[in-house]
């Protein structure tokens, strides 16, 4: 009995600590290199050392003072940023997808990006977004839980299974926002402001401070560790709901304190982010293709898979079209989507679905 | 109860407690970023020349509300709008300047284009190429992305809040409290007394006028101008009045033909925001059937008030108002 549990648990653990070493090694590369490049290079062994010594590491070259605050204060904290909104919503994407056992599931679909972006339009349109820089990831924030609160609230009434109902829910609350969002757009003679809403519309991680990482971090932090936690159940639930429950699975109340992490780690990423697609949708795909199916692994590479993504993606936005900066959502889509098809397709001649 | 799910609510409670403790810690100290070394070494510049450095660092109120101190006389500014741009390069030494915005350069907006060429660089409110520069005195304003002007406070730069520019009488406030930061308060005052001159003189050719010109102001965008801009108070020191102060309830908003028919305004001022397109623009508007019947039309009084004059936020503002007083009053100012 020992002997076999072993068994099953020793290539799963080696697989983990393999693929999470790799994945950690990889966004740490991933960090340095992004950071040195921009509209001042900095080389990429001086960003080393500077983010070292953040990090308490007294090594390598030193920076001169425009290195330092450049690096210190200006990439530093947009990387992170890049990497914990990635982070949070690949890992959303991965327990939305494993919930609603729905492949197209990503962490918008019960209504968080919508009401976020319902939330940002409210704060910048009635010009409360000069008060203070805080004042639009606050709004953009309630939003989302509100939005997210009232897609549960229509689709738990009447003993109903909320689960599909959600995501009919979640459709009619996105199209409702997006209507009030389009109102918002043609009616306002303020073309300053249209500009903010189009821009947050299509996400950005320009101009993020540390306070905004400060702000970010626990919720993150916190809620990823949990949902990994869920892992197992997870898998169990992706049997069926019967059979979860006969393996001692409380089915619903997992899966509402799943969903309820997962909306919360999308609505803290999605307010200081904008909103940013596809990163949800592709990464859990991507990663299920090299690791299989078994959530306990898909979820924490998810995480760490989405954070290196969205750190390119963000490096991407910046370099392109140098020195203007692209949305960092227009890159997670217009990379994101071609990739989609080509799961879809090569899944398709396998003889598999997604 | 089963033993096995026993142990195991017990151990996921303890990790609970273990992953709260650990982000609080992450989220406590980690994130704060350590004090970049040989900072403190700097010491800032003594203050040698008597006169006007004697009085730095200045601590001001901005106009958002912020307490922001200047440690000396800045000598290496960076202006994010093209109104401090304009009022900077006319206050102080354009040596002083490190940056303005691209606008400053840019013929269609600009007043000061000859001096602004003197200047170094031109910014777009890119953080990393401010910070870049070093300045010690950076000129914002409101309408400027408040997660920039964040960025770089948090790299210890100082920046400043311009919010007033909605009247001439603004305009002038705003030239006294940049000369205050920059330490030039008696070329501030000069700038402002020429301005109030100029001013006072047209304003008294006007004076006589028999009847004040009904005006609008309408855009390419179909918009047009209210209460509380700018606009307004162009009109009105140049002898006439604006219909959008009624006709509008903010101060810029959209407006209809048909409201243009109804207001029957006797001179309608557009932009040249577009001056590539705008030509053509101007021609399909003034022969629009619509305003066939309008005053404006009929007695051929439909005029392009340059941009850089118009719109500006600076002192050369009084251009905007001279303009308008040739077009009003084309009699009375010379």
């Amino acid at each position: 009995m020992l002997q076999r549990t072993l068994d099953v648990k020793a290539p799963l653990a080696l697989r983990l600590a393999l693929a999470l070493g790799m994945l950690a090694l990889l966004l740490f590369l991933s960090f340095v290199v992004t950071m040195a490049i921009g509209a001042v290079d900095v080389p990429v062994g001086v960003t080393a050392s500077i983010v070292l010594q953040q990090m308490g590491i007294p090594l390598g070259a030193t920076a001169t003072d425009v290195q330092w605050s450049i690096i210190s204060h200006v990439r530093l904290p947009r990387v992170l940023t890049a990497a914990l909104v990635g982070a949070a919503l690949a890992l959303a994407g991965a327990t939305m997808q494993g919930i609603f056992r729905n492949p197209l599931a990503d962490p918008g679909i019960i209504g968080v990006s919508a009401g976020g972006a319902l939330g940002a339009v409210v704060a910048i349109h009635f010009g409360f977004r000069s008060l203070h820089y805080l004042v639009t990831p606050a709004f953009a924030f309630l939003g989302a839980l509100a939005a997210v609160m009232l897609v549960y609230a229509l689709a738990a009434t009447r003993g109903v299974d909320p689960l599909t109902t959600m995501i009919l829910a979640g459709v009619a609350v996105q199209a409702f926002i997006g209507s009030i969002i389009s109102a918002v757009l043609t009616l306002t003679a303020n073309l300053n402001s249209m500009r903010e809403i189009v821009f947050w519309l299509t996400g950005s991680l320009g101009a993020r401070s540390w306070t905004h990482v400060q702000l970010i971090l626990p919720f993150i932090v916190v809620g990823s560790l949990l949902l990994l936690f869920f892992a197992r159940d997870l898998n169990l639930m992706a049997l069926g709901e019967d059979s979860a429950r006969s393996m001692g699975v409380d089915v619903k109340r997992v899966r509402l304190i799943m969903l309820a992490l997962a909306a919360l780690v999308t609505a803290v990423a999605v307010a200081v982010s904008g909103i940013i697609g596809f990163i949800g949708l592709v990464v859990p795909h991507m990663v299920r293709l090299v690791v299989g199916p078994d959530h306990r692994i898909v979820l924490p590479t998810s995480l760490l898979t989405g954070a290196i993504l969205l750190t390119w993606a963000d490096f991407g936005s910046r370099l392109l079209l140098r020195p203007q900066e692209l949305r960092v959502g227009l890159i997670t889509a217009f990379f994101g989507a071609p990739f989609f098809l080509y799961l879809l397709y090569r899944h398709k001649r396998q003889g598999n679905v997604l | 109860m089963d033993p096995h799910t026993r142990t195991r609510g017990r151990t996921r409670r303890s990790f609970f407690s273990l992953l709260i403790a650990l982000a609080m810690l992450l989220a406590g100290c980690a994130v704060q970023p350590a004090a970049p070394p040989e900072t403190d070494t700097k010491a800032p510049a003594a203050a040698a020349a008597p006169a006007e450095a004697a009085a730095f660092p200045r601590t001001i109120t901005d106009g958002a509300g912020k307490e922001v101190t200047i440690p000396q006389k800045p000598e290496r500014i960076v202006s994010l709008t093209l109104g401090t741009d304009e009022i900077l390069l006319s206050l102080v030494d354009p040596k002083r300047v490190l940056a303005v915005t691209h606008l400053a350069v840019d013929s269609l907006w600009t007043n000061v284009g000859d001096t602004a060429k003197q200047v170094e660089h031109t910014v777009e409110s890119d953080p990393e190429q401010i910070i870049a520069l070093q300045p010690d005195l950076v000129l914002a304003a409101i309408y400027n992305n408040p997660d920039h002007i964040q960025l770089l406070r948090d790299a210890g730069i100082p920046v400043v809040v311009v919010t007033l520019f909605d009247t001439i009488d603004q305009i002038a406030e705003n030239i006294r409290f940049v000369a205050r930061l920059t330490g030039d308060e008696e070329r501030g005052e000069e700038l402002i007394t020429a301005m109030a001159e100029r001013l006072a003189s047209i304003e008294a050719q006007v004076a006589n006028a028999e009847t004040k010109p009904r005006v609008l102001f309408y855009s390419s965008f179909g918009s047009s101008a209210g209460k509380g801009s700018t606009f307004s108070d162009i009109v009105r020191r140049a002898g006439g009045i604006n219909l959008g102060d009624e006709a509008l309830d903010s101060t810029f908003g959209e407006i209809s033909l048909e409201k243009i028919v109804e207001l029957d305004p006797d001179v309608i001022i557009t932009d040249e925001y577009a001056p590539e397109d705008n030509a053509e623009w101007s021609k399909n508007f003034s022969n629009h059937p619509a305003l066939a019947n309008v005053s404006a039309k009929k007695n051929g009084r439909i005029y392009t008030v340059p941009a850089r004059h118009l719109s500006t936020v600076s002192h050369y503002i009084v251009e905007g108002v001279y303009d308008m007083a040739r077009i009003l009053h084309p009699d009375l100012v010379k």
